[in-house]
């Protein structure tokens, strides 16, 4: 019988392989999906433009009613919880400020983010999780093309355009929301709102959130890919891989987000 | 008789377990050779090693004037050119038709105009008795039908060496004879070198020209059909008369294994 | 693959030489349909160089043909080996394509 010490450094030491192994084929998914979106274009290994064409269709345009939506309510619940305080010191017009910072900065990238994790993260993990169960991964291979320029390129372009191109709609719809709340229900004036909002964000709220948006579209696609390629066995697999892909996802994009706006708030 | 692919002194391990102990045998060229055997023989994992999607720990696998053993990635891409793989399940991929499915190895690696392709893809599908097919996706057609698509685009580039794995796999008989009868005429038409990986002994009787048998990671048998039937070893008998493997326990090693110790 | 065009008494031949496979097949049918642009009446194929002849050189002169019956135009294959006649008869289209044995029965019939 192994003693409780040896069960317990044992412990340690399998998930700490199972950790760096992990982390090791984690950063050979990334090189190598970097290699074939970037570098391989300028040897003459051209972006497969259809195929990502219609992974933006999938992944952008295919999400845009949703992420209204999710913005829209987002901006009038901003709006009135920022009244709720500021009634008190009578500082209405300030709710245009809070709307329109907090949306940019923080709010639109990151529920942008969630939402795609769970529709196209989601989807990346079953793909390729499904077609790694069929052998299509293997057969690929044998015809001499590379699964990652084949599959993962056309997703990574196509959520690095199109994440941040989302998070600008919800920008512009959740701040739109806040206003008819403000304009209504806190019967603010309308050119005074959209003065205040003008006066209150400056460019670099909006890009700060885009470069976060542009980040996350990278992680969610690597965590998708990542979970697919690791599918082994049937589609009972594929459907816990896909699960692991949104959490894994969500996780990752508010780590990065912490990260990202401790730099921001430091360093600029 | 010209060797097409020689094997040597292969070992591989999954994990801590030896799946094919120094297994040692040559292809003969422009034949079909059948791999036969067992469940758990380790004809699968030889099957991904002459397709390269495994590397062996020690060995080599000798074919198109190379080591593909050692070969990186850049040099075995030009061996992968001249291979066609049909996959048990076949493989398509189900986001294309099967005109695509076809028309995919052409697209990575030739510079053909679209019309050439087209014509080629209808070539191909004729051949395998798919003609009008081109606009079906996989998920459309049976299962003998996704496999002689399988077929087709395993031929897209005219490889030199033809490789099924378990053919008749989940086919009813009469479409596995199908099948079988497919692989015969390609072989007689084409000057390629067919494997099959089977445990289908029917199917080895119509096919083969050659057998290689694996059993328990060791290669037992390589020759021909005749020298087959006619083999007394042990193993090979079993496997031919369909007898089952009988375990005798000692009443001592009974004891134990139900006693759990 | 080397291709080269022959003057023959007024009739074009092509002759290409080595093997006609996916990577030299492009470039015989731009040879072919430039010919087959300036609608040539009758174009010659001489196959006596030729060692070897794949599924998308076959494709090519499929192709070339098509083009050519629209016009009333004729695709003579002459001089094929032993082997590439083989692959003609695989594909079933020995009966299809004009073939002859040397150049002066092409331009005879």
């Amino acid at each position: 019988m192994l003693s409780a010490a040896e069960t317990f450094f044992g412990f340690i030491g399998r998930n700490a392989i199972r950790l760096f192994k992990g982390i090791h084929d984690a950063s050979l998914l990334i090189n190598n999906t970097f290699y074939w979106a970037f570098l391989s274009p300028l040897k003459g290994k051209p972006i497969r433009v259809k195929a990502t064409i219609y992974e933006m269709v999938k992944v952008g345009y295919n999400s845009v009613p949703i992420v209204s939506v999710i913005a829209l309510f987002v901006g009038i619940i901003l709006a009135l919880q920022s009244a709720y305080q500021l009634k008190r010191v009578g500082a209405m017009i300030y709710v245009a400020n809070l709307v329109g910072v907090s949306l940019t900065r923080e709010l639109a990238p990151i529920l942008t983010a969630i939402i795609v994790a769970g529709r196209s993260g989601s989807s990346f993990a079953a793909e390729i999780g499904s077609m790694k169960s069929a052998e299509e991964i293997d057969a690929l291979v044998t015809m001499g093309i590379n699964p990652i320029r084949f599959l993962v390129v056309p997703k990574l372009i196509a959520m690095m355009v199109m994440l941040p191109a989302l998070t600008m709609i919800a920008d512009f719809i959740g701040i739109l929301g806040g206003f008819l709340l403000s304009v209504t229900e806190l019967q603010l004036n309308p050119y005074n709102y959209i003065q205040q909002t003008m006066n209150a964000l400056v460019i670099k709220d909006i890009v700060t959130g885009l470069i976060k948006a542009l980040a996350f579209g990278i992680v969610i696609t690597i965590v998708g890919a990542y979970q697919g390629f690791k599918v082994e066995g049937g589609a009972e697999e594929v459907g816990r891989r896909t699960t692991a892909s949104v959490v894994t996802s969500i996780f990752l994009v508010i780590v990065f987000d912490l990260f990202f706006t401790m730099l921001f708030y430091f360093f600029a | 008789m010209e060797t097409a692919i020689e094997i040597k002194n292969l070992v591989t391990h999954y994990g801590d377990v030896k799946v094919l102990k120094d297994v040692s045998f040559s292809i003969p060229k422009g034949k079909t050779t059948v791999i036969l055997g067992g469940s758990g023989s380790g004809k699968s994992t030889l099957l991904k090693h002459l397709i390269g999607l495994l590397k062996p720990t020690t060995g080599q696998i000798l074919m198109n004037g190379g080591d593909i053993a050692v070969m990186n990635e850049q040099e075995f891409n030009e061996v992968r050119k001249r291979i066609g793989v049909l996959f048990q399940g076949a493989a398509l991929l189900n986001s294309l038709t099967v005109a695509d499915n076809v028309a995919l190895p052409m697209r990575e690696h030739t510079q053909l105009e679209e019309s050439t392709m087209q014509v080629m893809i209808r070539m191909k599908l004729d051949l395998v008795g798919l003609s009008g097919f081109e606009n079906y996706y996989p998920s459309q057609l049976s299962g003998g039908m996704k496999k002689r698509a399988g077929i087709a685009r395993a031929m897209a580039l005219d490889p030199a060496f033809l490789f099924f794995d378990e053919p008749s796999a989940g086919l009813d008989p009469i479409t596995a004879a199908g099948l079988d009868e497919l692989i015969l005429k390609l072989r007689q038409a084409f000057k390629m070198t067919f494997i099959v990986v089977t445990h289908e002994m029917p199917s080895v009787f119509k096919i083969a020209d050659y057998v290689v048998m694996l059993d328990r990671g060791d290669a037992v048998f390589a020759g021909t059909l005749d020298e087959l039937r006619a083999s007394d070893n042990e193993r090979i008998r079993m496997f031919l008369e369909r007898r089952s493997e009988k375990e005798v326990y000692s009443p001592e090693d009974y004891f134990r294994i139900i006693a759990g110790d | 693959m080397k291709i080269d065009i022959v003057d023959y008494k007024g009739h074009l031949i092509i002759t290409p030489s080595g093997d006609i496979d996916m990577y030299s097949s492009p470039e015989l049918r731009s040879e072919l349909m430039r010919l087959i642009t300036k609608k040539t009446k009758a174009l010659y194929v001489d196959f006596r160089n030729v060692s070897y002849i794949d599924s998308s050189g076959i494709a090519t002169f499929v192709e070339g043909l098509k083009k050519m019956k629209l016009y009333g135009g004729r695709l003579k294959l002459i001089g094929l080996p032993e082997g590439i006649m083989e692959i003609f008869r695989f594909s079933k289209l020995d009966n299809i394509f004009e073939i002859y044995g040397n150049i002066d029965d092409a331009v005879g019939s």
